[in-house]
């Protein structure tokens, strides 16, 4: 990220997408590929611009300067984990456990409790956030949450 | 601070006790005592749409004759595709029942390989009801009968206009099915939806439509309608001809009915479609259906299979023709 | 209409319909709030019940409920950056960056007078222009739809903050994805690779939910300090927002006006209303630089016209039978099943169920303001949660939310990866709003495109059908003038900081 411009990265990318897509719509039908294609077009010629323009004038600076990585890694992990968990264990099951453990880890830096007492917080409020609107969701607004492949 | 956490352990092993006894109730399905649960009645379209109000006025007559709790599910998206291909990845043990149009069920599964299901998949219980699909032109407009619209047609190959719902849809297939029959070519434009090509008509943006009876009988003084596509004169309207007796040999409409996944026991369908056809016999019904622009339609299991059957070998010859063109 | 005076006050003042429509306006505002939850569904909901009750009172409680879900859509937007519904997506441009600044009480009291505001504007448009605004509606063929939907694209200048060029790029991103699925004309299914649920398109909130909420929670844990922010609360403030709302006549009427328009063209919704209503505060405004910063006048804007346009949207249901919005579809299938069959004779056959209907709705605007006024102290509260509870919460809503819309897991593995995408290019520059704002009208300026193509192919020219039908031609200038009139002021107002930056950009 440092020797390359973040920019040049994103500008191949989108050119490669445009290329995809265009692609694509290979035997499609006039009506079905009319509008995608012209956009395509417009999309590569825009991208190759963007390409252009990120070398002549490179920006300095680089991709996710001044944030905290970890963090934002472990959250996305943790999202990826939760989606993962749902299709295995069901709504209910993942929604506590990614709850509980996400809550768990935001607080880590927070030395004002003690331990105990924030398991205790942790797993109160990931079973009681659940547990609600599990309940509201499949009994009240009748919108069958999702099940997963070992448990129900 | 003990206290607390015996709550939440408590809670934690009630909630998985609970998911356990979830699992366990959904694996069982037995044809013996069917149905022993609550049954989901899928509906691949949008609330308050045709197939809505067919399925909620059942809903009442199939709790009472089912002795279980009927709970309507919208699963719309992709005409219908989205719906049928949660159907046939389903339990077959009748407990999840979906709404099935045809042609829909037939024309998707022909014009796109990724549509998720096959005709072949589907378990028809029944087909219980149909819109006939109809022609009409403006008030306004020149054209008085189906014939002279066709002559027309064959003046100027092309430029008349029709408005319809999709592509690949019963309006669609009836516009194919008239212009191969009359040896005629039109220009079909698409819209979004049965109401978008009534409006777009309205406007004047097409000279011609094909619509639903329904809609057809709720702006009949805004239309001058050539042909209906029912099997007899269609009640509703009795001095619109139909199709073959204007010597088109075509029954256009849309069907519904009701099916079960592939695989499902004999005796859960044969429940089902009694369930479903002894509706008609309640008082009021039929005629609520007219009042609406539908037509009771009385067929069982069998019959909607050698129906659907028949149709698929129909639709097919007619796509193959257009792309033989 | 005065003749079924006595028959309208005496069904409205009935108990059990004055409160049911309190009922359905407060149900309205919490399904709305909730993202993933959306008026329709909540009508979808309510639909099973009025099946017993008598129609005028179903129509009633739908049409609160309906009023109170649109409005309910502007508290998440404000409060964590997440439409609740797709009508509040410009509401997000400039009460979220309010509440950053600890303004969440501000932003919501003048959602809800604003909100109230443009729907009693709409609801009197509805009650007195239904016959005329009807036709006029139908004059609106494939070619018009095809011009609203490219003057909607013109707002990508307004909407991209920093680089035009990635504006650009997000708003052809945005087509694309919107091509998604089954062609609306060609039938043919595109960019489904392999899975038969994307055949009906990307969810349009699933990915607003995507791009809008999923990067703000990441930034959230990731800076911890700003959600904690305390909200303030200052006395008065409703009165003082009140008559600075108030007194702005001309920006409530345009708001309002772009509104029903939208609502009565089929097709276009409330989303499609706040995007040009919001474009076109930043345009007229002197002050352009305070929008998406926290202008209290962006969300007027956004809220005022989304309000009208449920108004709007009922004036082709009760003249034609046509449906102008999702919500008005299942207002008319409960109808149906009342056995009355909305069409174009529906006003002369019913003349007391629709009056009776319109002045609840206006009623109903009433009652969503007080509650709305009601509740903007309290319901900044939830910001004061610590962010170790309140993100993952956030996490787990839309979660929910992106399921509930369509019962389709495939939404939440969406749901995460549009949204782990949408940080990255957040971070890259490329702001949300020209993508979203791409996939919105993508659909809408295809179909008009086709269709157009075809009928021109019919009457043997197609360029005479796009520029010379005399509301296209409005359109167009509209077009031409929306993309001109910034260049040239640029070009007068010279060496201004923001012709700079712009050129800069």
């Amino acid at each position: 990220m440092q020797k390359v411009n973040y920019n040049t990265i994103s500008s191949v990318i989108l050119i490669i997408v445009a290329g995809i897509a265009i692609w694509e719509t290979r035997g499609l039908s006039e009506m079905s590929y009319v509008f995608p294609r012209t956009i395509e077009i417009i999309l590569l010629i825009l991208s190759i611009a963007y390409c252009l323009k990120s070398f002549i004038r490179p920006t300095t600076n680089s991709l996710f300067e001044g944030i905290d990585k970890r963090k934002v890694l472990v959250m996305s992990l943790a999202m990826i984990g939760y989606v993962i968990l749902i299709s295995l264990l069901g709504f209910l099951i993942a929604s506590i456990i990614f709850l509980g453990s996400l809550t768990w880890y935001l607080q880590r830096d927070n030395h004002e409790k003690s331990s105990k007492t924030k398991i205790v917080h942790v797993s109160i409020s990931a079973v009681g956030v659940s547990v609600f609107f599990f309940v509201l969701f499949r009994y009240v607004f009748l919108v069958p949450l999702p099940s997963g492949l070992l448990l129900g | 601070m003990k206290k607390l956490t015996l709550i939440v352990v408590s809670m934690l092993s009630a909630v998985l006790v609970l998911a356990a006894c979830g699992a366990d109730a959904g694996g069982s399905g037995n044809a013996e005592n069917y149905p022993s649960e609550s049954i989901t009645y899928s509906i691949p379209f949008d609330p308050g749409g045709q197939s809505d109000v067919e399925a909620r006025r059942q809903q009442p007559y199939l709790e009472e004759s089912l002795g279980q709790d009927v709970m309507i599910q919208y699963k719309p998206g992709g005409g219908g595709s989205v719906g049928w291909s949660e159907l046939i990845g389903k339990d077959p043990d009748g407990h999840f029942i979906s709404g099935i149009n045809i042609p829909h069920i037939i024309l998707q599964p022909l014009a796109n390989d990724d549509t998720g299901y096959q005709t072949e998949d589907i378990v028809p219980a029944a087909i219980f009801q149909a819109t006939p699909i109809g022609i009409a032109v403006s008030k306004d407009s020149d054209i008085e009968s189906l014939e002279a619209l066709v002559n027309k047609a064959k003046e100027s190959p092309g430029s008349i206009t029709v408005a319809g719902s999709g592509r690949y849809s019963g309006h669609h297939i009836a516009l194919l099915q008239l212009q191969d029959l009359a040896g005629i070519d039109m220009q079909y434009v698409p819209f979004d939806g049965a109401a978008p090509s009534i409006q777009a008509f309205l406007g004047g943006n097409a000279e011609v439509i094909f619509g639903n009876s329904s809609d057809l009988i709720k702006y009949e003084d805004d239309m001058n309608i050539l042909a209906i596509g029912s099997e007899k004169t269609f009640k509703p309207l009795p001095d619109v001809p139909t199709f073959k007796e204007l010597g088109y040999d075509m029954t256009p409409g849309i069907d519904r009915g009701v099916a079960v996944p592939p695989e499902t026991n004999q005796e859960v369908i044969d429940t089902l479609e009694t369930a479903f056809l002894d509706i008609l016999d309640e008082e009021g019904v039929e005629d609520e259906m007219y009042n609406e622009g539908f037509e009771p339609k009385r067929m069982g299991h069998e019959e909607s299979l050698e129906y659907i059957e028949q149709k698929t070998e129909e639709y097919s010859r007619i796509l193959e023709n257009v792309e033989g063109d | 209409m005065l003749e079924f005076l006595p028959e309208v006050l005496s069904s409205l003042t009935q108990p059990l319909n004055m409160l049911l429509l309190c009922a359905g306006v407060l149900v309205g505002i919490i399904v709305g709030a909730l993202p993933g939850l959306t008026a329709t569904m909540a009508l979808a909901l309510l639909l099973p019940f009025t099946f017993t009750m008598e129609s005028d009172t179903s129509l009633i409680t739908m049409g609160g409920l309906y009023i109170g879900g649109i409005y309910g859509g502007c508290i998440s937007a404000i409060l964590i950056n997440t439409p609740g519904t797709p009508s509040a997506i410009a509401t997000t441009f400039d009460g979220y960056p309010m509440t950053k600044k600890g303004q969440a009480s501000k932003a919501l009291a003048a959602a809800a007078i604003s909100s109230g505001i443009g729907g009693i504007i709409g609801g009197l448009a509805l009650l007195f222009l239904t016959p005329i605004l009807a036709d006029w509606a139908l004059n609106f063929g494939p070619p018009e739809y095809f011009w609203v939907a490219i003057l909607g694209l013109t707002m990508i200048a307004t909407l991209s903050s920093g680089s035009m060029l990635k504006g650009l790029i997000g708003g052809c991103i945005g087509l694309l994805l919107g091509t998604v699925g089954i062609s609306p004309v060609g039938g043919e299914s595109r960019y489904t690779f392999g899975f038969s649920q994307l055949q009906s398109g990307l969810e349009l909130i699933v990915i607003l939910i995507a791009f809008f909420c999923i990067p703000e929670v990441i930034s959230m844990i990731e800076n911890k300090v700003k959600s904690q922010k305390s909200v303030k609360k200052e006395k008065g403030i409703v009165k003082t927002l009140f008559f600075y709302i108030i007194k702005k006549p001309f920006f409530l009427i345009r708001s309002s006006v772009i509104g029903i328009i939208t609502g009565i063209i089929p097709g276009a919704g409330g989303n499609v209303a706040s995007l040009l209503s919001y474009d076109a505060a930043v345009r007229f405004s002197k002050d352009k630089k305070s929008f998406g910063k926290g202008n209290v006048d962006g969300v007027v804007a956004a809220e005022t016209s989304n309000n009208a346009e449920v108004g709007g949207s009922l004036v082709p249901l009760l003249s034609l039978g046509i449906p102008g919005a999702p919500p008005a579809a299942i207002i008319l299938g409960a109808l149906m099943m009342q056995g009355i069959t909305p069409g174009p004779d529906l006003m002369s056959q019913q003349p007391g169920l629709v009056y009776t209907f319109l002045i609840a709705f206006v009623a109903a605007n009433v009652v969503m303001i007080i509650f709305g006024l009601m509740g903007s102290g309290y319901i900044g509260k939830v910001l004061s949660i610590q962010v170790s509870y309140l993100a993952p919460s956030i996490v787990f809503l839309t979660i929910i939310g992106s399921y509930a819309i369509r019962n389709n897991f495939l939404d939440v593995a969406l749901l995460i990866g549009f949204g782990l995408l949408a940080y990255v290019m957040k971070n890259a520059g490329f702001n949300p709003a020209p993508i979203v704002l791409g996939l919105i009208l993508g659909p809408i300026a295809e179909r008009g495109l086709a269709q157009s193509m075809l009928l021109g192919e019919a009457s043997g020219n197609v360029f005479a059908l796009f520029f010379s039908r005399p509301i296209s031609v409005v359109l167009i200038v509209l077009c031409v003038l929306s993309i001109l009139l910034p260049l040239l002021s640029n070009l007068f107002g010279a060496k201004n900081e923001d012709s700079q930056e712009k050129l800069g950009a």
